[in-house]
């Protein structure tokens, strides 16, 4: 008994001991659910079914980076019609669940206008993200301001650079917007230059309406370390481009949009390469092969060699930007779902509607 | 016009200014109708031989600082002796003198020692005979006095001095005796400690390690005209000298090892040591730390829906965790052989995070909520040669008070190292900003205030009733600071007759800034920031005068309390607001009975909170706005009560009481206008308390005690707490003014039953090496149901009277479980300490359109109808809101009412889960203590 008593208080000092050790049952935690897998493994591959509008696509840095409206993410005004805001999204380039959004935050009041994302493209390295900035006013079509930012991939509201989009280029003319910004290197960002042209509808229904479109006209090249812009030479006249295998650059010029033609390294002249058999909406090297969208729906693949094309896609509604996937015979389509036909400045066919991205792979 | 506060105030307070309540303070007749903070050692010096009184013996109570001489008849009584274990020694020329050791000393009781002096001729030895002090019929004993010993604190399952009062007759958590919270002080050794600028809703700032206090004492009724500020009651503590032996203490608590659906996250570290340094000083230190995962676990019912995560985990709530630490430390210093020097400081830090459903599935966008407190006290006792008839006992009491609290987002999420405990101080979003008051700043967005947004990060993924950061985006912060100077003068020209003066003067500080929807600029429609800055004071007098004639005991007293806010008027200053406190009461032994009449009235100055705009409760929440009133005066209360307390066998006591109180100019929300979301704080608020007490208890002898309280109690008027709107109104006929109600109903408090049984046992060595010397405590708690307002579905309508209908009674059972050791020097326990061991599940809560905690089906069904029409946008395979399963066609897209709607219903059924609607449950905890 004796021995007993000796004994509990060192076996009760003893069994205290690893008590400490013990973890505690962990609380109320949730995982959100793993990022889904492609939709399919088929191609051509829907990337989004957003009901809203996912626009401009690119590739690089590992991501697809495009903007993207969701519905609900509209700022009403008082006495006028619902606003879209554009967000930032990123996704893997084979399709899945969006990794990350970014939204421009909330204007102050009073809500006299409204701020959206536009044109993301991520740096090579992934780090970096270039997006335009617009700001419209209550009831005027026309962007009041229009930046190019610059800033941290996770938190592009940091910007780190800020330049502004209503500039003069040395010839005189003077741009509004710019569009399908890319980074030749992490140094300098290459976009197309353009104005937004403002026109009144025709044909749209019994009321006639006011719109804008953005049309490109220039290639610009922009030093992100001077802030300082310059024509491409030789593409003064580009609507649309995409870097060529030999380290030149393709473009489509406004004169002639079947056209492709070849701006080779240091040079000032393009050449005529090739041409699509139907105006080209914009173009990507896929692979090594120029790739044209179509407002007919198609997507068509140029074979240099032979100079004959062939449909590599073909969709309900105008493929209306292309985006090569970097290593593979892959690229990204955005297409548009149109709800509104009409006619543009000069007689151009135009449409409205929203678009979702696509994912086509070369044969 | 506003209600004065009291029929005092407005008649003498042009009269009486601070200075007055000094000089009064001197001037008045004394009186003590409760306990102080003091103990009191009464007992007959004899001749051992021939039994008669010996005259001019001096008794010498603990190293000299206090004693007494005998008189006529022998009889000697020494008072204002702190609680504590004294030696005393009895000395008369021709008498060989008498020591007794380990006399034990309670605040407010005598302590009987009879003496029996042995002549130096005569061979025989003195002998000294210690009387059990009978604390139940001791006639000195008006008021309602119920005492928690260190023993107690440490044998009975509980944690903390809060939950030991609680375990008081007449105490229903905040509320004593049908008060509001904030209505109680906390004496800490003689000086008073309250956060004065919002005790009604905010936490007290400082708590002192229970393994600190050597005794708590609380007060319901009659208490002495020593202590303002309370109207429904008080808590004495007093907290331990360090001994004349190095001794130390460490105890470790934890559910650890209970498993899941045990283990809540609890750890608890206790340490304590004291002893003697140099030249006579002590010194006594203690730590008590507390980290929990889950600050309040709850007993709701787990949930039914299998994707429901609790469902598995129904146990720990996410983002409710938080540490706390309270320091205390202590230097006992004699000043020769008549003075004594003691300096006390305690620290409290107390860091937690605020469970909200809005944010559960987002930690980083949960609230939080530091609350952190310091005190500083000397204390200088002086007291005259016990060589002298009539003893004088002087205490000068300096302290100081800071308590600082802040409610706002974290930084980030708490980084916890062990269980709970980060050993770090959270950093808070827009503390800066808070600090400084900065209303500029804050007009913009505060830094690390983050937009709310739906959260897709939940099960259900919908853009409903889920956000990723609180929609309040609250950045509240307030601090108090007081300068407090006490002088109290004891006099015992008798040893039947006591007599108190004394008075107080305390400065205050206050500062509070208010920020809401500090995500979003002013100029964005956000609410403006509030702050504010005051310097009240507060001034009082008091004297006290207790008589007793035999078997009768008659006491008296006047208090007399003043304050002014000061600057808290933009305009200028204000007039001091004065109120008069006479008590009295009468005691007297009727056969074996003893009959205890009392009756007092008592005021406190309003929560400082209610005079400003700016408060850290601040009712911006509701979007009703209450206007600060500097106005404000003195909340009151008168009480009468009449007690009988009796002994059926001697181990046994019955103490049967019945009162009144009357409660006037309580703070409330007064109508401002006719706008019913507008409001202006007003000492408007009046009702009645009355109750019945019984307590049944029987000593701890012969291996057993217990007592069993009963309260019945009523307790009703016009308005619950101060931001309670009124509920009742009139409209004057002419319809620009609302007129307050003057109609009474049950108050949220209104407990009108209440059982606590306590009960402790040890079983005696004799009974074997394994079971022998085991003690055991059980505490059962069992009260009738709390009442609530019925409303109407929509809750834009009440139905029958306010607080109408009752909720549920509620019962629990706790028990302590100890297994003292002997290990070489030390003593070594080992402990269990189970609360609400049947896992009984209380509805504290109950939804008022229902009168269940639950929502009903048509509720869930109109929440998810509701977010389902204001988002019904179908959500896309990419995004992070779709969920495959409820994808139901696979076409990519969760849409409409066969594929949305069922979304939008599971995230409303676990939305209005009604976790925070249930109490705690069953929870275990292990203790290891060793002590030298």
């Amino acid at each position: 008994m004796r021995t007993m008593s000796a004994l509990l208080p060192r076996l009760a000092l003893l069994c205290s001991l690893p008590i400490a050790a013990c973890e505690h049952t962990t609380p109320l935690e949730w995982e959100p659910p793993e990022a889904l897998p492609p939709a399919s493994g088929e191609f051509p591959r829907r990337l989004t079914y957003n009901p809203g509008d996912d626009r401009s696509p690119s590739v690089s840095g590992g991501s697809l980076a495009f903007s993207r409206f969701e519905p609900g993410q509209e700022v009403s005004f008082p006495g006028g019609l619902p606003v879209a805001v554009r967000c930032i999204a990123l996704m893997p380039p084979a399709g899945g669940t969006i990794t990350a959004k970014h939204c421009p935050l909330p204007a102050p009041v009073p809500q006299d206008s409204v701020v959206t994302w536009v044109e993301p493209a991520l740096s090579p390295d992934g780090s970096q993200i270039v997006y335009g900035r617009i700001k419209s006013h209550l009831l005027d079509v026309r962007p009041a301001t229009r930046r190019l930012r610059v800033g941290p991939a996770d938190d592009p509201a940091q910007f780190t650079i800020d330049w502004n989009a209503f500039w003069t280029m040395p010839d005189g003319r003077r741009p509004t917007t710019f569009i399908k910004p890319s980074w030749p290197d992490p140094g300098r960002l290459r976009f197309l230059a353009g104005v937004d042209s403002v026109f009144k509808i025709k044909g749209a229904g019994a009321s006639r309406a006011t719109d804008t479109i953005t049309v490109a006209y220039a290639l610009v090249d922009l030093e992100l370390g001077t802030g300082q812009s310059a024509v491409v030479p030789g593409a003064e006249s580009a609507i649309a481009y995409t870097p060529a295998p030999d380290g030149g650059t393709w473009i489509i010029e406004l004169a002639d949009s079947t056209r492709l033609m070849h701006l080779a390294p240091g040079s000032a002249t393009a050449e005529e390469v090739g041409f699509f058999l139907e105006p080209a909406l914009d173009i990507a090297n896929v692979d090594g092969t120029p790739v044209a969208g179509h407002r007919s729906g198609k997507a068509e693949a140029l074979d240099l060699e032979t100079g004959l094309t062939r449909t590599v896609g073909r969709f309900d509604g105008p493929v209306l930007r292309v985006a090569a996937v970097p290593g593979s015979r892959q690229f990204v389509a955005e297409v548009e779902v149109i709800t509104v036909s009409f006619v543009g400045p000069n007689g151009v066919p135009l449409s409205a509607g929203s678009a979702n991205l696509w994912l086509v792979e070369l044969p | 016009m506003l209600p004065d506060a009291s029929p005092f105030t407005g008649a003498l307070a042009p009269v009486l200014g601070g200075v007055l309540v000094l000089a009064l303070s001197t001037a008045l007749l004394p009186a003590k109708l409760t306990a102080q903070t003091g103990g009191v050692i009464v007992g007959q010096v004899t001749n051992a031989v021939n039994g008669e009184p010996v005259l001019g013996a001096q008794i010498e109570v603990g190293r000299g600082q206090h004693g007494a001489v005998s008189g006529a008849e022998g009889r000697y009584r020494v008072a204002e002796i702190r609680p504590g274990v004294y030696r005393v020694a009895v000395r008369a020329v021709g008498f060989k003198p008498v020591v007794q050791d380990s006399v034990v000393v309670s605040g407010g009781r005598a302590t009987v020692i009879n003496v029996q002096l042995a002549p130096e001729a005569v061979e025989l030895p003195g002998l000294a005979v210690e009387a059990r002090p009978d604390r139940l019929l001791d006639p000195r004993i008006a008021a309602t006095v119920q005492q928690v010993t260190a023993a107690d604190l440490r044998e009975l399952p509980v944690t903390s001095i809060e939950q030991a009062v609680q375990l008081q007759a007449g105490v229903v958590e905040a509320s004593f005796r049908g008060g509001r919270a904030g209505q109680e002080v906390l004496i800490l050794d003689g000086m008073a400690v309250k956060n004065q600028l919002d005790a009604a809703s905010g936490p007290a700032g400082i708590a002192i390690p229970p393994i600190a206090v050597s005794e708590v004492t609380l007060v319901t009724n009659g208490f002495s005209a020593q202590y303002g500020q309370a109207l429904s009651g008080m808590v004495m503590a007093v907290t331990r000298d360090g001994g004349d032996r190095l001794e130390g203490t460490l105890a470790l608590e934890t559910d650890r090892l209970m498993g899941q659906g045990s283990d809540y996250g609890f750890d608890r570290l206790v340490a304590a040591l004291s002893g003697p340094l140099f030249g006579g000083m002590r010194f006594f230190a203690a730590l008590d730390a507390r980290g929990r995962l889950d600050h309040e676990p709850v007993n709701a019912p787990v949930p039914t829906d299998t994707l429901d995560p609790r469902s598995e985990q129904p146990w720990v709530l996410p983002n409710n965790a938080g540490e706390r630490y309270d320091l205390f430390g202590k230097l006992t210093i004699p000043v020769g052989s008549r003075n004594t020097l003691r300096l006390q400081g305690a620290l409290s830090d107390d860091q937690r995070q605020l469970f909200d459903p809005v944010v559960k599935y987002s930690p980083a966008g949960s609230p939080a909520q530091r609350v952190s407190g310091g005190l500083a006290m000397a204390h200088f006792q002086h007291v005259t040669s016990p060589a002298r008839s009539r003893t004088a006992v002087f205490d000068l009491r300096l302290g100081y008070f800071d308590k600082e609290a802040i409610r706002a987002p974290l930084c980030s999420t708490p980084d916890f190292q062990f269980g709970a405990f980060t050993f770090a101080r959270w950093c808070f979003a827009g503390e800066d900003v808070a600090r400084s008051r900065d209303t500029v700043a804050a007009m913009n967005r505060v830094p690390g205030f983050r937009v709310p947004t739906f959260a897709s990060a939940t099960p259900w993924g919908v853009p409903g009733f889920f956000m990723t950061d609180s929609p309040r985006g609250e950045l509240a912060w307030n601090r108090f600071r007081e300068g407090r100077a006490r002088l109290d003068v004891y006099w015992g020209p008798g040893p039947d007759t006591d007599l108190r003066l004394g008075g107080e003067y305390v400065t205050q500080k206050v500062q509070s800034f208010t920020r809401l929807e500090a995500y979003e600029t002013v100029a964005g429609g956000a609410p403006e920031p509030v702050t504010s800055e005051f310097s009240p004071f507060q001034a009082s007098g008091y004297g006290e005068w207790v008589q007793r004639l035999s078997d009768v005991a008659l006491t008296a007293g006047l208090r007399v309390d003043a304050f002014n806010p000061r600057s808290a008027l933009d305009s200028g200053e204000l007039k001091t607001r004065v109120a008069v406190g006479p008590r009295v009461a009468a005691t007297a032994m009727i056969k074996d009975a003893l009959i205890v009449g009392s009756w007092g009235h008592f005021a406190q100055p309003p929560d400082y909170q209610y005079l400003t705009d700016a408060a850290f409760d601040d009712t911006l929440r509701t979007g009703r706005f209450r206007r600060g009133n500097p106005g404000l005066g003195f909340e009151t209360a008168t009480q009468y009560e009449l007690q009988v307390r009796f002994r059926p066998s001697p181990n046994t006591g019955v103490r049967i009481g019945a009162y009144v109180r009357r409660l006037d100019g309580l703070v409330a929300s007064v109508p401002l206008g006719v706008d019913v979301d507008s409001a202006i704080f007003g000492n408007a608020d009046f009702g009645d308390v009355r109750g019945m007490e019984f307590t049944l208890e029987r000593d701890f002898v012969r291996g057993w005690g217990a007592r069993i309280s009963y309260v019945l109690q009523k307790a009703e008027a016009t308005a619950t707490n101060a931001e309670d709107f009124f509920r009742r109104f009139r409209i004057t006929p002419v319809g620009d003014t609302v007129i307050p109600p003057t109609v009474s109903f049950p108050l949220d408090y209104d407990r009108r039953h209440a059982l606590i049984v306590t009960a402790r046992g040890r079983i005696p060595e004799r009974a074997g090496p394994i079971l022998g010397e085991f003690e055991g405590a059980l505490v059962f708690r069992w009260g009738s149901g709390l009442p609530y307002t019925r409303t109407t579905v929509g809750g834009d309508s009440i139905i029958g009277m306010p607080n109408g209908e009752r909720m549920p009674a509620q019962y629990a059972a706790d028990i302590l479980i100890r297994r003292p050791f002997r290990l070489g020097g030390a003593r070594l326990g080992v402990y269990i300490d189970i609360r609400n061991i049947t896992n009984r599940r209380n509805v504290v809560a109950v939804r008022r359109e229902s009168g269940t905690p639950e929502a009903g089906e048509p509720q869930i069904e109109d929440a998810a109808q509701q977010a389902y029409g204001e988002n019904p946008d179908p959500i896309p395979y990419e995004s992070r809101r779709y969920r495959d399963f409820a994808d139901s066609d696979g076409n990519g897209l969760v849409a409409g009412s066969s594929e949305l709607l069922p979304l939008y219903q599971r995230a409303a059924r676990d939305f209005l889960q009604p976790l925070l609607a249930f109490g705690t449950p069953r929870l275990f905890r292990l203790g290891v203590e060793v002590s030298f």
